[in-house]
């Protein structure tokens, strides 16, 4: 499954990105988010680590207003 | 300056749709947010035009310069003649690829042929149609999400365009959407702090289910995206300007440290928790637009041409639509409802499609539009800069009228059903989006970018609200409430507390004389005593004054036994005023009664009758002092048709008037003052059986019964409303924890409003609130025809004030 990761703010975001073996989508232009596929056995792992600020699934459906 | 005409409505009294719309106008929004004050008439017809000049800066007033990329559903009509100046079109069909570093890989399709949508339309000609937007002279830019789906791409790309353009435009970002979530299927709902597993004492639905009011108001919500937010505040701080929708969920947005920002629920399907009451994109520079309603109330209050879709607006001057998101992350309240325009039909462009729009979809574009020309004059305003102008300086002096309601504690799993109910501030910023056409404020110079939300304090609920009571809110709370309203911001002047606490009062007693059955004061049936003799015009004696227990009514208590001296069969009475009574002897009063040793009635001062267990009563005679004595020859049968009394002169003096009466005076010991009588009859009333009612006429002493049974009735039983008591609170009003009744806590609240906008000179907007006060007043008498008061205590009057049975 796919899940946006946020890394903390002034962290090395290819640091992170190197912690993951299948990333989507690495968002180059961002300095704080890429995608990447987590196994839900892993998911835990990830969320507990201290460089990553939250993980939620990629979620692209929006409404119009 | 330059002008330009533009023919619109706006709903007044008559509230119309799309049915009555001409199609003809124009958005309304761009008259309505140029002029400070809301410059539309009463309109005899929703679909009637009015003519409003337009006014916009020469040189800027257009948008010029200014990039506005619009993140639609799909593409538009790109060869749209309303976007086209000097034959050239402003939609610019850039290659989002060509961006460094760009997460695209899409090629967005421009032609013609592309998938196109009328919401897609609607939102770009809102901002930037030649007819409908200000923007008329940016340029276009579109992210359609149908062809670009990731919507991390969203605010990536207008970042990476921001920094890559080459020029010094400013950028603009509008987005007209939001996640939608959904509360079906809980499990268990969080509100403010408490885990419910119930809602107001029943489960949660597992299926499609009603909306839990009170603790939410719709059964959809926004969904938060963090992930979302930490792109835009990249996109922002790189120096794009951001305007979203609020949505249209009539939920509350809440702040992080807000009363409801945790709120939440937990999924049955998927036990996962969502939060209720944050918006989708919250990043702090966001510009969020909530919808304001064409409707609005002229201070009228009737329409005299009744029909279809033709009502009195309900609230006070402007007011934020009804399925609009409320809440403090709301920034400003622009129009979007009712807005007509003509767009290409997403399948044949050569047909234009007539519609009405609605919904903060379309605020956010119209006030896209006129940012541009903000942006146009000062191109280095800041995402921040432009938040802190809208939200507090660009700002129409014109109040919005939905209703604030204090946040109380929550009544278990019932929630805040007021403070969540239809169309209340919800602790919003309720401001009307007002920009000067004359773009003299230098945006750019903001230096100080801080946002302060309002406050809220959760209120007690009333001491008394539970199954035996009616509910009460206090005195210090209608105060807060009052002054909230009238906008202190905080506490009124000494003075003007005084004032108000004048109002409340004169508003309490305008409620309180609106029904004769308010249940609070009713009370049904209870035994009074009947005053059968009145006796005046004595004086003092010779030696003592007893003329003052002497003097007064007189109560049938039955008739002797003549066990005790009085003639068997006759009458006796006492004065209640005078002495005690209880279950078993009237003792130390004065008593009058036919002495068997002579046959004459005499009164006695410090008389005693003895009551046995049977109900006999036997007056011992002689026992007190006598005052006077029948004089008579021969004996009268009723004390009342004695012509000479015989006079103790020491103790009494005058000439005795002795009057027969079937009088229930207001005031009797031990029982509630009677203030307004309603129905009185022979028996207990409203219990099983029916009985026997009296007519009678009110005077400055009591009710005078007409028909009585018997005359040797000692009893009647009265349905009344009680006595009228003002607050009686002189000093610290905020924390007076004096009971006010719940049933007029808003009626007073706006009602004192009114009365502080009159004494301002605010003619049409107090006539507003006052509409808004009876309408709270009207809701509460309705609530006594359900009842039946109306129609079974009350039945027998029908005043102006009762009006009828409903």
């Amino acid at each position: 499954m796919n899940y946006n990761i946020v890394v903390t703010q002034n962290t090395d975001k290819q640091s992170v990105m190197d912690l993951f073996d299948y990333i989507t989508d690495p968002l180059v232009a961002s300095d704080r988010l890429f995608t990447a596929e987590i196994a839900e056995e892993d998911l835990d792992k990830y969320k507990a680590h201290s460089s990553i600020s939250f993980i939620e699934p990629v979620n692209n459906e929006v409404t119009d207003d | 300056m330059a002008t330009r005409t533009i023919t619109c409505s706006r709903l007044a009294r008559t509230r119309s749709r799309a049915v009555h719309a001409n199609f003809n106008n124009k958005n309304w929004g761009l008259i309505r947010h140029t002029n400070d004050a809301n410059v539309f008439t009463a309109l005899s017809y929703g679909g009637d035009s009015e003519s409003h000049t337009y006014t916009y800066d020469a040189t800027n007033g257009q948008g010029e310069n200014v990039d506005i990329i619009f993140i639609t559903s799909k593409m538009i009509y790109t060869d749209n003649a309303g976007y086209k100046t000097s034959g050239s079109s402003r939609i610019q069909q850039f290659d989002w690829r060509t961006l460094t570093n760009s997460p695209t890989s899409v090629n967005v399709d421009y032609s013609t042929s592309a998938a196109r949508s009328e919401h897609s339309e609607a939102v770009v000609a809102a901002a930037c149609h030649n007819d409908y937007g200000a923007a008329t002279k940016s340029n276009i830019y579109i992210i359609p999400k149908e062809q670009i789906v990731n919507s991390a791409h969203y605010w990536v790309l207008p970042k990476l365009f921001h920094q890559q353009k080459g020029n010094s435009n400013p950028t603009l970002v509008v987005n007209s959407f939001g996640e939608t979530g959904s509360l079906q299927l809980v499990k268990n709902l969080t509100f403010r702090g408490t885990t419910y597993n119930s809602i107001n004492g029943k489960n949660f639905p597992l299926g499609d289910s009603k909306s839990p009011s009170g603790m939410s108001t719709n059964l959809t919500c926004r969904n938060p995206r963090p992930a979302d937010d930490v792109l835009l505040k990249e996109m922002t701080d790189a120096g794009v300007i951001h305007i979203c929708s609020a949505g249209n969920s009539r939920g509350k947005l809440d702040v992080p440290g807000g009363l409801d920002y945790n709120n939440k629920y937990l999924k049955f399907t998927t036990e996962l928790e969502y939060f209720i009451n944050r918006p989708t994109f919250a990043n702090e520079d966001t510009i969020t637009v909530g919808n304001l309603d064409s409707w609005f109330n002229d201070g009228n209050t009737e329409v005299t041409n009744t029909g279809d879709l033709k009502e009195v607006c309900l609230l006070n001057g402007e007011f934020a639509t009804d399925t609009s998101n409320m809440g403090p992350v709301i920034d400003c309240f622009v129009a979007g409802t009712g807005i007509p325009m003509r767009i290409p039909d997403d399948a044949n462009h050569l047909n234009l499609l007539s519609g009405l729009f609605t919904g903060t979809s379309f605020s956010a574009p119209t006030l896209a539009g006129l940012v541009s020309m903000v942006l146009s004059k000062y191109p280095t305003t800041t995402a921040a800069q432009m938040r802190k102008y809208l939200r507090d300086i660009a700002l129409s002096s014109a109040p919005m009228g939905n209703p604030v309601v204090l946040p109380t504690e929550s009544d278990g799993d019932k929630g805040d059903p007021e403070y969540t109910d239809w169309m209340t501030s919800k602790n919003s910023h309720l401001k009307i989006t007002y920009i000067d056409p004359s773009l003299s404020y230098d945006t750019s110079s903001i230096t100080d970018t801080t946002i302060t939300y309002p406050t809220e304090t959760l209120q007690p609920l009333p001491s008394s609200n539970n199954a035996t009571t009616m509910p009460t809110r206090t005195y210090g709370n209608l105060f807060k409430t009052a002054s909230a309203l009238i906008g202190t911001g905080g506490q009124l002047a000494t003075g003007e507390q005084a004032q108000l606490s004048h109002f409340i009062n004169r508003r309490f007693q305008q409620a309180f004389d609106e029904s004769p059955v308010w249940p609070r004061y009713l009370v049904s049936s209870e035994a009074r005593d009947i005053i059968s003799l009145n006796i005046s015009g004595l004086g003092a004696g010779g030696a003592s004054d007893s003329s003052s227990v002497a003097n007064g009514n007189y109560i049938l208590l039955g008739q002797d036994d003549g066990t005790g001296g009085a003639v068997a069969g006759t009458n006796v009475y006492y004065n209640p005023a005078v002495g005690t009574r209880n279950f078993e002897e009237v003792s130390n009063s004065t008593v009058i009664y036919k002495r068997t040793s002579t046959s004459r009635w005499e009164i006695e001062n410090y008389s005693s009758i003895s009551i046995d267990s049977s109900g006999a009563i036997a007056v011992e005679a002689g026992s007190g002092d006598a005052l006077l004595v029948e004089a008579d020859s021969p004996k009268k049968d009723n004390p009342s048709e004695v012509i000479t009394w015989t006079l103790t002169t020491a103790k009494v003096s005058g000439t005795p008037l002795v009057v027969d009466k079937q009088l229930i005076p207001y005031a009797q010991t031990s029982k509630d003052s009677i203030g307004d009588f309603n129905r009185i009859h022979r028996k207990q009333a409203f219990l099983n059986n029916s009985s026997l009612e009296y007519e009678f006429f009110v005077d400055f002493d009591g009710a005078n019964i007409l028909n009585i049974a018997n005359s040797t009735d000692g009893k009647a039983f009265v349905s009344y409303k009680k006595q009228f008591t003002p607050f009686t609170v002189t000093s610290d009003y905020y924390n007076s924890t004096a009971e006010v009744p719940g049933e007029f806590f808003n009626y007073i609240a706006h009602a004192v409003y009114a009365d502080f906008l009159r004494v301002q000179n605010r003619q049409q907007e107090a006539l507003a609130e006052e509409q808004v006060a009876q309408t709270y007043l009207a809701l509460e008498l309705e609530k006594i025809d359900i009842r039946s008061n109306n129609n079974t205590i009350n039945k027998r009057f029908s005043t102006y004030v009762n009006r009828q049975s409903r």
